[in-house]
């Protein structure tokens, strides 16, 4: 039944190139093509170790300094002005770059993590991140050690509750210092939670995540500690010193609230939209957004307690990578921003987050008395001592295990 | 031999052409066979490595070493199966949705509009035009419009289709819908392309041979239509497959509408589990491409005949 084979020249050449049998040189050609993918793929870095020291500082010669932070923690940010740093230029002569770099902390460091871990510089002289994963940095030998003689102002004013309490994760505070603190506490929409549950405001954890009428209006922070954290705290959990089991147990209950609805969303910033709207009635969310989101509505639409069974506090932080060739300069700005002033004008700016830096109430009480005793803002002594606590500091397999168990968690798998 | 040499000689003088002019081609070959090698090769080869890794010893987080480890792949199968099958599940509807919707669509732009050219262009421009607009923004626009307290909302829930304890974001209907609406594109456009050309002859053709307009249908115009068909359908399941925005918290999705892009994205930014979502994502890939193979195998030019 074979037809047989036209007799078009070109087609009996198309055939004897298709059936022609693989020579030494086309193999070796796949060969060494395949085998120069692999070189290249083979450049990625990883796996060699070694033990990484501060990159030559030239700071002297060169009067610059570059800035990651994250949104919203500057002044001026909306048009570019930024007051504050332009009066450190002009007084220190050091010109800034300031970058709103950083939306995650796993991002960023996914990011920079070559750079990073090979002592490079990573484009950014200093750049705040958060306590768990500068405690991974130091573990890992990324950072430069603070050098204390260039801080005078972090020695005066740096408020000891960010020196020791919060900054458990950085004993003596050796590589990292405070650029501001974040409570994550039940925030609620004041009109839509009064017409679901016939109450003024929530008093207690149950009140959320155990009334009925909120089912399917509550959303969490998809930042583990903080949702975790609030979660133990209220279970009568110690946060800073909880089991393995704890952890598990606040996992459990998270799922089973995530699985029948009652939890709707599990969100970063995003979740203020969702507050905005009224789509979202109660939650846990961060203090310094609600205190930004009522400024923006122009009204108190939206209200934050601090739980009895208490919050959690984080800081984003200071910290000078081993490949910064600024340090100096880096410190320089630190050290600025530890200025009472300096701090007291970016409250007054609307940085609504928790300053390290002591003095600035009183300065920023002088000017705007509510804001100074906005408590969200100026927690007292009493608010650090009982009410705010730091989630503890995970061992590198914790670290793994949790953040598995939490992903898991937070997307649905079972 | 005089024979032989007669038959050669043209076969030989070809070669030499072959010689030249294959140099010219690999030339012209030669900036997007190393685009290739260094742009799809290369990370192809390290994603492969990469799914291959094991744990640093040091146990830090993120830490891998090379290795062989062909656990991660059945981990990942074991750990997110039910994400995998809704992925496949939520890009078959929604593919079957963006055809149903896309196809009256193109055929009147294409061959009932045709005499008015003006207005063709003008509904093909319609129909390209969101590409204008980020696809993050359109999605976030819908998730705006279909937020609780919005008219539409209030009106599904006052006709009742909703219940009063209801919502729509979050649920898999709202993702399937963010998925349809913003691959319609991909659908329509390979579709009116076909269309476009269509000979509407042949349908009278069938009339006046007391074909119903049904069978004119069936043995006529969606024969013809087939490769637009094949290349839309194609062009929005891989894409949605992968999708990650839609079913994304962020978006319009919930934990309870998590995709294998959303694991990937996981595993890659928040758990640091290279590995694990570099298995997943070679996984995608495969399946993708056995489906994809069989699809057109199965629905082939030979077929169509």
């Amino acid at each position: 039944m074979n037809k047989p084979l036209s007799e078009d020249p070109q087609f009996r050449q198309l055939l004897a190139m298709a059936k022609a049998p693989v020579t030494r040189r086309t193999a070796l050609a796949g060969v060494s093509a395949t085998a120069a993918a692999l070189a290249l793929a083979a450049c990625a870095p990883g796996g060699a170790k070694k033990t990484l020291t501060p990159a030559k500082d030239l700071s002297a010669t060169e009067k610059v300094v570059v800035w990651d932070n994250w949104a919203y923690y500057m002044d001026g940010e909306s048009d570019g002005t930024f007051p504050t740093l332009h009066a450190f230029e002009k007084k220190t002569g050091i010109k800034y770059t300031y970058n709103v770099n950083v939306d995650d902390n796993n991002t960023y460091f996914a990011r920079v993590k070559n750079q990073l871990a090979s002592g490079q510089d990573i484009g950014a002289d200093t750049v705040c991140l958060t306590d768990w994963i500068v405690s991974r940095f130091i573990t890992s030998g990324y950072l430069q050690p603070l050098q204390y003689d260039l801080l005078p102002n972090v020695t005066a004013n740096e408020n000891d509750a960010f020196k020791t309490t919060f900054g458990s994760f950085d004993p003596g505070r050796k590589y990292s210092l405070s650029w501001k603190g974040i409570i994550a506490g039940i925030g609620y929409h004041k009109k839509r939670y009064k017409e679901l549950t016939g109450k003024d405001a929530p008093t207690s954890f149950d009140d959320v995540f155990e009334n009925e009428a909120l089912k399917g209006h509550v959303e969490v922070l998809s930042e583990m500690r903080d949702t975790l954290g609030v979660i133990m705290m209220a279970k009568g959990v110690d946060i800073t010193s909880f089991t393995k089991t704890d952890f598990e147990n606040a996992i459990d209950f998270f799922k089973e609230k995530v699985a029948d609805g009652w939890i709707r969303g599990i969100k970063g910033n995003a979740y203020v939209d969702d507050f905005k709207s009224g789509d979202a009635v109660a939650g846990i969310v961060w203090a310094g957004d609600i205190v930004g989101a009522n400024a923006e509505l122009g009204s108190d639409e939206l209200g934050l307690v601090l739980l009895d069974s208490g919050s959690t506090f984080a800081c984003d932080n200071y910290i000078i990578p081993m490949g910064s060739p600024h340090a100096a300069n880096a410190h320089a700005l630190i050290d600025y921003y530890y200025d009472p002033a300096v701090a007291a004008e970016l409250a007054l700016a609307g940085v609504n987050y928790v300053t390290p830096v002591n003095g600035a109430k009183e300065i920023v009480a002088a000017k705007n008395p509510a804001l100074a005793s906005n408590t969200l803002m100026f927690p007292t002594a009493d608010d650090f001592a009982t009410k705010l606590h730091a989630f503890r500091p995970l061992t590198p397999a914790e670290d793994n295990d949790f953040s598995k168990l939490w992903s898991d968690a937070a997307n649905g798998v079972v | 031999m005089a024979f032989a040499a007669f038959g050669s000689a043209p076969a030989n003088a070809n070669t030499g052409q072959n010689l030249r002019s294959g140099k010219i081609v690999l030339a012209l070959l030669l900036p997007g066979l190393l685009y290739l090698a260094i742009f799809f090769m290369t990370p192809l080869v390290s994603l492969v490595i990469t799914s291959l890794e094991s744990p640093d010893p040091s146990g830090m987080i993120g830490s891998y070493q090379y290795g062989f480890e062909i656990q991660n792949y059945i981990g990942v199968l074991t750990d997110y199966m039910p994400q995998i099958l809704r992925s496949f599940l939520y890009a078959i509807v929604a593919t079957l949705l963006a055809l149903l919707i896309s196809y009256p669509l193109a055929y009147f732009i294409g061959v009932k509009i045709r005499r008015y050219p003006m207005i063709q262009r003008l509904a093909v421009t319609l129909v390209i035009a969101p590409f204008f607009i980020s696809f993050l923004l359109r999605t976030i626009a819908w998730k705006q419009l279909l937020a609780d307290g919005t008219p539409l909302m209030q009106w599904l829930h006052d006709i009742g289709l909703l219940a009063p304890s209801q919502y729509f974001i979050g649920t898999p209907a709202a993702v399937i819908f963010g998925l349809t609406y913003n691959f319609i594109p991909f659908m329509t456009l390979p579709l009116y392309t076909t269309l476009e050309r269509f000979d509407v002859r042949l349908l009278e053709a069938g009339s006046d041979l007391y074909a119903s307009p049904s069978k004119v249908f069936r043995k006529i115009t969606l024969p013809i239509s087939m490769p637009g068909i094949i290349s839309g359908t194609l062009l929005t399941f891989i894409p949605i497959a992968g999708d990650y925005v839609n079913a994304s918290r962020d978006f319009l999705g919930s934990s309870k509408t998590s995709m294998i892009g959303n694991m990937v994205e996981a595993d890659f930014l928040q758990n640091l589990r290279y590995p694990a979502a570099s298995a997943l994502s070679v996984l995608l890939m495969a399946v993708i491409l056995v489906l994809v193979t069989f699809y057109v195998k199965k629905s082939g030019t030979e077929d169509l005949l």
